[in-house]
């Protein structure tokens, strides 16, 4: 697909070696740039391991992973890296901010880690983001100092600091309150149509699923359904 | 900041009675190190000056018959002069001795007499600092040894006979003008210090010298400058040096620096292991954060950083408070442990080329501690921590 930003080719995985698992089978998927999509699945069925390796965290046993037309086999240590910090931004189940560092710091942590200097704009950038999140109370403190749902809406505006090309989010929502799930993903959205990121999400619940473009579920390690959603393509008349 | 020291800095400031305890673990080691280095050092040196800092330590005679160096000028002028022993040499003195009765109103009793050129011997042997009265600067005056002067009842004021036994027939009066210790029981039982004029009239040999007597800069070098004054020279001369002749002392103290080297080297190995062994603890503890940190694009490289970092900081936090311990132990020794006239039992230099080379080794070994939990997150897949909460 010409518009493509991350395609996975023939992709295997098997943990274990006396006693081998397969978990993903022959899987082919390719994602296009801009749009937001929601993988489903019980939870066994491979789809958090497929996100990894999406985001080049695990590799698969055999098959290629490309993203920006790049096969990530064949990069070094220091380039995946690298594409971690500037092509994709991660969102994960358990929220995982520093505890040594404040929300503000977390925020800028992608910036620092990318080894520029930073500057005024790029920390406004991050209160900014914190502000969006409404976390602007809140964003001085310590990340254990700040509730589940704060710091998963911290977790967020770190993952969009370095204004990442594909956000990678794995139960984003996982442990907030359907109010608070609600709000979050509106504004997923929204950065996806504002910026055009691209968003691929692993989620086990429908409702969420339903949100997003494309809808791809995995089953017992393969693709089982791969539908584009039609009433999130029409855009809202309002 | 660099930001591997950064993370560093937050990880031991997030954690720090765990910090504090390793710190101190450090500060122990190198406060030991220092303390024992600066002790046994102030221990050799103050044995070293005792024995041979106020006695020549190269010591030229003639290989003559009667002994005697004829041209004493001379040799002491070749001496000075050589390029080679420039800035080796803290004085060149000439001496002429010679076997004495000293005859006393029952008995005779014999000595040593010794004729310097007061201003040079001075240097060595320190007359001014060890004398009871003056020196013998006028003709015919002397200066005894304080058991000589105890045993034979002598005090400042007493005239003496004095005969040299090869010219039993000639005799000269002289005055005693002081009395010196000079902390050998030998020599304070046997020496008649004077003058050079004065030695050269009691043992009629005007002009010459019976040995020629140096001091070094460095005690140590003392066998090289002997070689070097025996190469200038030739033959003729015997050249002896103090630590050719105090073999034994300095098999005790090079045994003595072996064992101080063993303690200190010991030392520094428990504080490298505890420090690999709490940081290896540390890696396990923030693997999590590690994970985290390769998620968003950290380097290998830069998580080797932050544990080398860290051990970095470690170090140079151990070091600072172990100076600080070991220092004041060691002033507070030199402060306590004084002798009954009030004298630290050791003197104790504070050698800072010492002090520094112990940081460094502190300092170094607490990065070396590090590589291993260094190595051991840059191995750590980003994956495991992720999949596993």
């Amino acid at each position: 697909m010409a518009n493509s930003v991350l395609t996975l080719e023939k992709i295997n995985k098997v943990y274990g070696v006396d006693v081998p698992n397969q978990v993903l089978f022959d899987i082919d998927l390719s994602i296009e740039k801009g749009s937001f999509n929601a993988i489903i699945g019980q939870s066994g069925s491979g789809k958090s391991t497929l996100l990894n390796i999406m985001g080049i965290l695990d590799k698969p046993t055999n098959g290629t992973v490309t993203i920006n037309g790049i096969r990530t086999d064949q990069m070094k240590s220091d380039q995946m890296a690298q594409v971690r910090n500037r092509t994709l931004g991660f969102i994960f189940q358990f929220h995982y901010l520093l505890p040594e560092f404040s929300a503000l710091e977390n925020v800028l942590m992608p910036y620092w880690i990318r080894g520029e200097q930073v500057g005024q704009s790029e920390k406004q950038r991050a209160k900014d983001l914190l502000t969006r999140m409404g976390l602007e109370k809140v964003m001085n403190n310590l990340s254990t100092k700040m509730s589940g749902g704060q710091q998963q809406r911290t977790a967020i505006a770190r993952a969009l600091m370095n204004q990442p090309e594909i956000i990678l989010a794995d139960e984003p929502t996982g442990n907030l309150d359907s109010t608070n799930t609600e709000s979050v993903y509106e504004l997923l959205r929204e950065i996806n149509r504002d910026n055009g990121t691209t968003f691929i999400l692993v989620t086990h619940d429908r409702r969420v699923a339903e949100m997003a473009d494309r809808i791809v579920e995995i089953r017992d390690g393969r693709v089982f359904l791969d539908v584009d959603n039609v009433a999130q393509a029409i855009p809202s008349a309002t | 900041m660099a930001l591997s020291l950064k993370i560093a800095w937050r990880f031991l400031s997030a954690n720090k009675n765990q910090t504090l305890l390793i710190m101190l673990g450090i500060a122990v080691g190198v406060a030991v190190q220092v303390f024992i280095g600066l002790l046994i050092q102030g221990l050799q040196k103050n044995l070293v000056q005792t024995t041979v800092g106020n006695s020549a330590q190269v010591t030229v005679s003639s290989t003559r018959e009667d002994r005697y160096i004829l041209t004493p000028n001379d040799v002491i002028a070749q001496i000075e002069e050589d390029g080679e022993l420039q800035g080796q040499l803290k004085v060149v003195s000439g001496v002429s001795d010679s076997p004495v009765f000293i005859k006393l109103e029952q008995r005779d009793v014999s000595g040593f007499l010794k004729g310097f050129d007061l201003e040079r011997a001075a240097q060595i042997y320190r007359f001014e600092e060890r004398l009871e009265g003056n020196m013998p600067l006028e003709p015919n005056q002397v200066i005894i040894g304080k058991v000589l002067a105890q045993e034979n009842n002598l005090s400042i004021g007493d005239q003496l006979t004095l005969t040299v036994p090869t010219l039993v027939l000639f005799s000269r009066n002289v005055q005693v003008v002081g009395i010196f210790d000079l902390g050998v029981g030998g020599l304070n039982a046997s020496w008649i210090v004077t003058n050079l004029p004065t030695a050269w009239d009691i043992i009629r040999r005007p002009n010459t010298m019976s040995s020629i007597e140096m001091q070094v800069n460095d005690v140590f070098s003392a066998d090289v400058v002997a070689t070097r004054v025996k190469q200038i020279l030739g033959d003729g001369f015997k050249v002896s040096d103090w630590k050719t002749s105090n073999a034994d002392l300095l098999t005790a103290l090079s045994s003595q620096s072996v064992s101080s080297i063993m303690i200190q080297t010991f030392v520094i190995i428990a504080v490298a292991l505890s420090i690999a062994s709490v940081l290896i603890i540390n890696v396990v503890q923030k693997s999590r954060q590690l994970g985290i940190l390769k998620a968003m694009g950290i380097r290998d490289g830069q998580a080797r950083m932050i544990f080398l970092n860290q051990g970095l900081l470690l170090g140079v936090g151990g070091t600072i408070i172990g100076l600080a311990m070991g220092i004041g132990l060691i002033l507070m020794f030199t402060t306590f442990a004084r002798t009954p006239e009030g004298s630290p039992v050791v003197p104790v230099f504070i050698n800072y080329g010492f002090i520094a080379l112990s940081s460094a080794i502190a300092i170094g070994s607490s990065l070396v501690a590090a590589i291993i939990p260094a190595r051991r997150s840059a191995k750590l897949s980003p994956v495991e921590v992720i999949r596993n909460g």
